[in-house]
């Protein structure tokens, strides 16, 4: 079964909405549509996340509130958060892609100068998600996420003009504790702070 | 879209990592607890039209002429003992000529210098990233990167030329001219060639569009110099200037502290260059002097 979600344009305003399309794998047959509740102003605001894992979820910015849907479930959750009013905000999504993985996810929020990230942990039985610890705002960084066995792990590069080095921070999925801190020498001079160059380059690894 | 990877190895309390990163200059780097290793993938992003080869300085003789004023006796006798010092040189200096002429190797370059082999093939090749970023690459040295000069982030490299060839003025660097346009701003960067640093920066006084071009004024439509022009040389430190064409048709001559204004009266007329528009290359000449306006001609 696959469960295709896409922002679907509604009409006369210039708001988007969310709609959930279910197919059968075999046949490529549509089962089910769903269209939720949602308002969103451009399809940008919209993620998709966590595919082959036990909770694949779409979020949603939806107005100041930030909408969740574990897809296959009609419900829509609003998670805890709070969404500042500025013009540079954005946000991404780490989920897990594994199956066997706890189901737990990372929003990151970046502003004009500042980055901070929210870990939320899934309620499979219950269909409900909870905001589980906040990570600190510092300046500017990169999030990352690992997957060993079941246990989920979030990193931060910070890189900050006028320092020559890179905080490296890792923590657990479980608990707000954070697990190591490394303060790494970088030439940040010669290679400026953690970014994307163009939009089509993704780094995508897998270490042997 | 991340920019980061992880990988993490947990044994009971603790954990190990390490994340892979790329930048803004678009290169690659491995984090673990000491930075590991990076890769100049920023040379993906480079602009080919704007590369620049640049010939290197010849060394200064390591061995001084010294020379006697007090009379004719103590020069002779200095001058037959620096030949004789210098003679000691001589078996080893023929042995390796015998082995280059048997192996066919010319010369050893010396790949940590900066200095120009015998036949001046060795060069830094000088490339600009749409990144924001310059490098330097050994020719020699299967092009690893010498020098790299990461321009303020958001900063767009327009055009480079060769500002001051090596070895134009004894004792000083080869210089390059960079348009850097930050904002709305343009500014002249004056980076020294063999290492990367920035000489100089100004401000570009402009206001007549976009530039599309800039090359250096060749020296061959330069008169032979008179006196006051080797003077006024020797002021400008032995720079040749840079041409800047607009969008608008306008001509400029680079850096504007310089007052070129025997070169505007000598590439009246004379001097051709192409500019690429809509969909053809199309070729101009610069007729006014006083006004740097340019103007077409049969492409």
């Amino acid at each position: 079964m696959y469960t295709v979600p896409h922002t679907s344009y509604s009409g006369a305003t210039t708001s988007y909405g969310v709609t959930v399309t279910t197919l059968d794998a075999v046949t490529g047959k549509v089962i089910d549509i769903h269209q939720h509740d949602a308002f969103i102003t451009s399809p940008d605001n919209l993620r998709v996340v966590g595919s082959h894992s036990s909770a694949p979820l779409a979020i949603w910015l939806d107005k100041d509130k930030l909408k969740a849907n574990v897809l296959g479930s009609r419900a829509v959750s609003t998670l805890e958060t709070d969404i500042p009013d500025s013009p540079s905000f954005s946000f991404s999504v780490l989920a897990p892609h594994s199956s066997t993985s706890l189901p737990h996810f990372l929003v990151s929020f970046i502003d004009a100068g500042s980055s901070w990230a929210n870990v939320y942990h899934i309620n499979l039985s219950a269909g409900s998600i909870s905001r589980a610890y906040a990570l600190p705002k510092t300046p500017k960084g990169t999030y990352s996420l690992a997957q060993v066995d079941a246990n989920i792990f979030f990193a931060k590069v910070t890189l900050e003009f006028g320092r020559e080095e890179a905080d490296f921070e890792v923590w657990g999925s479980t608990s707000h504790a954070r697990l190591n801190r490394w303060t790494v020498p970088f030439p940040i001079s010669q290679y400026g702070l953690a970014g994307i160059v163009c939009s089509f380059f993704l780094l995508h690894t897998r270490f042997l | 879209m991340s920019q980061s990877v992880l990988e993490a190895v947990s044994r009971d309390d603790s954990v190990a990592a390490r994340a892979m990163l790329t930048t803004q200059d678009g290169s690659i780097h491995l984090l673990r607890n000491s930075h590991s290793w990076t890769r100049e993938e920023s040379l993906s992003h480079i602009n080919p039209t704007q590369t620049l080869f640049l010939d290197l300085p010849v060394p200064e003789p390591s061995l001084k002429i010294r020379v006697s004023p007090r009379n004719i006796l103590s020069a002779y006798v200095n001058r037959v003992t620096s030949h004789i010092l210098q003679l000691r040189n001589l078996p080893s200096t023929l042995a390796r000529f015998a082995k280059h002429f048997a192996t066919g190797s010319y010369e050893e370059i010396e790949l940590g210098s900066k200095f120009r082999d015998a036949f001046g093939l060795r060069k830094f090749i000088i490339v600009s990233t749409t990144t924001g970023k310059l490098l330097a690459l050994d020719s020699a040295n299967g092009g690893t990167p010498v020098w790299t000069k990461l321009l303020p982030f958001g900063s767009k490299i327009e055009g480079m030329g060769i500002l001051r060839q090596s070895n134009a003025v004894r004792g000083y660097p080869p210089l390059l001219g960079v348009v850097v346009k930050e904002g709305s701003l343009y500014k002249l960067l004056q980076i020294n060639g063999l290492d990367g640093s920035i000489r100089d920066e100004a401000e570009v006084f402009y206001s007549t569009g976009d530039i599309v071009k800039l090359f250096p004024v060749p020296s061959g439509l330069l008169a032979t110099p008179s006196f006051k022009e080797v003077e006024s040389v020797l002021i400008f430190e032995g720079k040749d200037p840079l041409m800047y064409v607009s969008d608008r048709g306008y001509a400029g001559l680079l850096p504007g502290t310089c007052h070129y204004s025997d070169v505007r009266a000598q590439i009246e007329e004379k001097l051709y260059f192409s500019v690429f528009e809509e969909n053809a290359v199309q070729g101009y000449v610069v007729h006014t002097v006083l006004l740097p306006r340019v103007s077409h001609s049969n492409p």
